[in-house]
């Protein structure tokens, strides 16, 4: 059962950090009106599209002991961040950046602009006004964000396994679980963490669509 | 609102903190040894650590299976294993000297065998001689696939392909070759029914997998795959009592009832 707890942790930090990430590059992706926006927005989606590999190809270079940067990331640290569950967090991280972005930059493009304006009007600060204007009417779009990214992270496959190894109690998540059950012949096991995650990606799916459709 | 959000913020972030810390202190505690093991190790690998438990009192080692090749790339790059047993010198010889203790010792020597299920064309007469007629046959060429470990990065693999070599079948035709990620990958490929045949080490055949026809490769086509141990530099005392256990008597009982061969007498 350690799988599933750090599945869960995993998970957890990931939603943790990634949410208020998604709302501020989320929100300025959306108002912005800078050239070349595009640019950035298809590195953020570059995931959705990247080979987990090759992401987890960069992060190990990156984060390796044997390389300059990860020699600099260590010793900032005071570990090397590879095959360790923070490791495992920041990899996470890069990976759902899209899944935490895209939700909310679309919430927050729909909010009329003459919202924004009447708050300023009635003499709210911009950040009461993004607290009590633009949040409450955009909470659906966080709400999906956090649960995609949640659901996402349980899932994640690749990146895990070439960032984190197959560490028990660390860095083994249900999905690699998985694939160690199968390699030890426990299709039990197996089946067991497969129905587990088919039905949480279900209800995770069924509550984005569920918020979307009533919000 | 901002009142709950605060709780939630504050429960989350001292909890899963104080539990991520708990997770680090794990890996350098002297209770729980972390063990790297070529995949050729997992089939008897429960056997091993009940015998290791029961003779020294010692605490249940965490394992990570995979090929030889990938654990040592996981080593070299920061992965905190303690214990590395490999299926090869190679393997160790690439993590930097630093993160060794003392010089890799042998504890077992490995064998390969052919195997295949009793409902194939090979299960009336299964050899290599066999195999190679069936691969020849161009009629039947596409009913007929081989697994064997990858030999790019698994040393059971480089051990099959230096067999397969001799009996003149290697290089085989494209199609007819499964390069599975390693041993335990190699029999779920038979398993599965994705190949006819297969060769794995013979180790991984002590545990029941249903009916499988047998056949040892002779042993004069290639060398005995070398397993190693290896201590790193951050193996903790209870690390280092599993890595001397591993070559005392009673260990090399369990590891020659599970089909290798020892080093010691």
């Amino acid at each position: 059962m350690s799988a599933v707890l750090v599945s869960f942790k995993l998970a957890f930090w990931t939603m943790l950090l990634l949410v208020p990430i998604g709302l501020i590059v989320g929100r300025w992706l959306a108002l912005s009106t800078v050239r070349h926006k595009v640019w950035l927005e298809s590195l953020i989606m570059l995931p959705l599209i990247l080979p987990p590999t090759v992401i987890g190809y960069y992060l190990l270079v990156m984060f390796s002991p044997q390389t300059v940067s990860g020699q600099f990331i260590s010793s900032i640290v005071g570990q090397p961040l590879v095959f360790t569950f923070p490791g495992l967090v920041i990899a996470s991280v890069v990976v759902n950046l899209p899944f935490a972005i895209q939700p909310i930059q679309l919430a927050f493009s729909h909010l009329p602009h003459e919202l924004r304006e009447a708050s300023w009007v009635c003499g709210l600060s911009p950040l009461k006004a993004w607290w009590h204007i633009e949040l409450p009417l955009t909470w659906q779009g966080v709400l999906a964000s956090a649960t995609l990214v949640f659901a996402h992270t349980l899932g994640e496959f690749g990146v895990v396994l070439m960032v984190g190894g197959n560490i028990d109690g660390s860095t083994r998540t249900i999905s690699i679980a998985i694939y160690d059950s199968v390699q030890a012949f426990d299709m039990q096991t197996a089946g067991f963490y497969s129905l587990a995650l088919l039905i949480f990606s279900l209800v995770a799916l069924a509550v984005v669509r569920s918020v979307n459709k009533h919000g | 609102m901002l009142r709950i959000v605060w709780l939630i913020l504050v429960s989350v972030l001292c909890s899963p903190i104080g539990n991520v810390a708990q997770s680090d202190d794990v890996l350098e505690s002297p209770v729980a040894p972390l063990v790297a093991a070529a995949s050729s190790l997992r089939t008897l690998w429960p056997d091993l650590i009940e015998h290791y438990v029961n003779d020294t009192g010692g605490i249940e080692p965490r394992v990570s299976f995979a090929s030889s090749g990938l654990l040592s790339t996981q080593i070299a790059n920061g992965a905190p294993f303690e214990v590395f047993l490999s299926a090869d010198l190679t393997s160790i010889d690439r993590i930097p000297a630093h993160r060794l203790t003392q010089p890799a010792r042998v504890f077992a020597l490995g064998s390969l065998s052919l195997i295949t299920l009793p409902n194939t064309i090979l299960a009336d007469n299964l050899s290599l001689n066999t195999l190679k007629e069936r691969l020849d046959d161009k009629s039947a060429k596409s009913r007929i696939r081989l697994a064997i470990p990858s030999p790019r990065h698994a040393p059971y693999g480089k051990a099959a392909k230096e067999a397969l070599t001799l009996a003149s079948i290697w290089p085989l035709d494209n199609g007819q070759l499964l390069a599975a990620e390693n041993a335990s990958q190699t029999l779920q490929f038979l398993r599965s029914g994705a190949v006819e045949a297969a060769i794995v080490p013979h180790t991984l055949l002590a545990a029941k997998h249903g009916k499988l026809i047998i056949k040892q490769l002779p042993l004069e086509l290639y060398n005995l795959v070398e397993h190693h141990v290896a201590i790193m530099n951050t193996a903790n005392n209870e690390a280092m009592t599993f890595a001397q256990w591993i070559l005392s008597s009673e260990a090399q009982a369990v590891l020659q009832n599970s089909g290798l061969q020892v080093t010691t007498p």
